[in-house]
């Protein structure tokens, strides 16, 4: 009953935004959205915390963006906007990041700057922040972004370990442990990631998913694998 | 404000906007950002060339200034060390194709330009855990005293170099060892034309 009322209400009440993000409404495990990122820069567990807080910043900032401006838009340039804001805030982003951590910055690649195209941020800024104020905007778009932060920590953390016995580089197995490298490599990523999407199902409140998976339709355009 | 602007009007007004914000972004952090990139490379030719490089950016910027006399010849640019005075050694900097992307390093070969001095791999985009072994300090020690032969050196499959000029490859990166090994030996060529244009020339 929760989501049908959520639906028919446009989203949780405000104090439900985070943990909905976070769980029942998850954009990477309900959503498979920014799921490209979510397998590329999970090897470790630092760089996937990294680019999960690159993440959140830029949504809740662009979302507050694009809601200060959302009664000015001409309504065909909304999209072009909205780019063009992100934009700004992934360069801001990525230059502080290759300014003042380089290396992070080297390891990340180029996926800080692809969070331009990452669904999540657009498609928050689409569904919610062009029909809502600032401030519950910026929580909308944060919710998201920790939700995503959440999935890559929980990869991040589980391949880390797999292929190099620690976490963080603190070591946690046994010495004798024999590392899993298929655990670093793309293949390896989606394993972890299917298998956690699987479990996070399997072990939901049985409501939950199959109305919040049912009701992708209803979500924003901009879905897939972004 | 309410009321939507004109189209043209407010991509102009945006448009400027956002471009006005980038430039302040570039002002703050383009000095720190391209002192990084020169301390990247700056760090990478100290490493080949056998010094230690130090950890900041700041420091390693300031070793090399000290220790290391750039050349710029025939458009390229050759990194000499020198020890009282005399070279010791010479690199130049490579540029490949790796697996996935493109692979940049530094090759230094000692003065007489017989022996490798070090090689370092700075930029690459090689599979983690296997290729990416390239920028790994322990393949890069497998390289410092061969031998470079006429046709420079030869990277064979794993635990099987055995002659003079041979280096072992990385397990499962065959790919990547050969992109390697070429890139490498076309910087080795070059290195070996500067020298005889310096010997011809003197």
């Amino acid at each position: 009953m929760r989501e049908v009322r959520e639906r028919l209400a446009g989203g949780p009440p405000p104090r439900l935004l985070v943990p909905a993000a976070l769980w029942w409404r998850n954009p990477v495990l309900v959503s498979t959205l920014g799921v490209c990122s979510a397998l590329a820069v999970t090897a470790r567990l630092l760089p996937a915390l990294v680019m999960g807080a690159a993440l959140t910043a830029v949504a809740a900032s662009s979302c507050f963006a694009v809601s200060l401006m959302r009664r000015v838009i001409p309504r065909r340039l909304r999209m072009m906007a909205q780019v063009a804001v992100i934009g700004t805030l992934v360069i801001t982003v990525d230059s502080l990041l290759r300014a003042f951590w380089f290396e992070m910055s080297r390891e990340l690649g180029p996926y800080v700057a692809l969070i331009i195209t990452n669904c999540i941020v657009m498609g928050r800024c689409e569904s919610f922040a062009m029909r809502h104020r600032p401030l519950p905007s910026a929580l909308d778009g944060a919710a998201a972004g920790l939700g995503y932060a959440l999935v890559l920590a929980l990869i991040g953390a589980v391949r880390e370990l797999a292929s190099t016995g620690g976490v963080l580089g603190v070591r946690v197995l046994p010495e004798g442990y024999q590392p899993c490298l298929i655990a670093a490599g793309a293949s390896g990523a989606f394993f972890v990631a299917g298998l956690l999407v699987w479990m996070a199902r399997a072990v939901s409140p049985a409501s939950g998913w199959a109305k919040a998976g049912a009701g992708r339709a209803a979500e924003p355009p901009g879905g897939g694998v972004g | 404000m309410s009321g939507r602007m004109h189209p043209l009007l407010f991509a102009a007004l945006f448009g400027a906007a956002c471009g006005l914000v980038l430039e302040g972004v570039d002002a703050i952090t383009g000095p720190a950002v391209r002192r990084n990139e020169e301390a990247l490379l700056a760090r990478a030719v100290l490493s080949a060339l056998g010094v230690v490089p130090p950890a900041g950016a700041g420091e390693a910027l300031e070793l090399f200034s000290q220790r290391v006399r750039t050349v710029d010849a025939g458009g390229e640019r050759f990194y000499v060390l020198e020890e009282g005075g005399v070279p010791v050694a010479c690199a130049v900097e490579v540029r490949g194709r790796g697996l996935w992307g493109p692979m940049r390093g530094i090759v230094a070969v000692s003065a007489d330009g017989r022996r490798i001095r070090g090689v370092s791999i700075f930029e690459h985009s090689e599979t983690p855990g296997l290729g990416a072994e390239v920028a790994s300090p322990e393949f890069a020690r497998r390289f410092a005293g061969r031998l470079v032969r006429r046709s420079g050196i030869t990277i064979t499959r794993p635990g099987t170099a055995r002659r003079p000029g041979e280096v072992d490859g990385i397990t499962g990166a065959t790919v990547t060892s050969r992109r390697v090994e070429e890139m490498l030996n076309e910087g080795l060529s070059r290195l070996a034309r500067w020298r005889e244009n310096l010997a011809g020339g003197s």
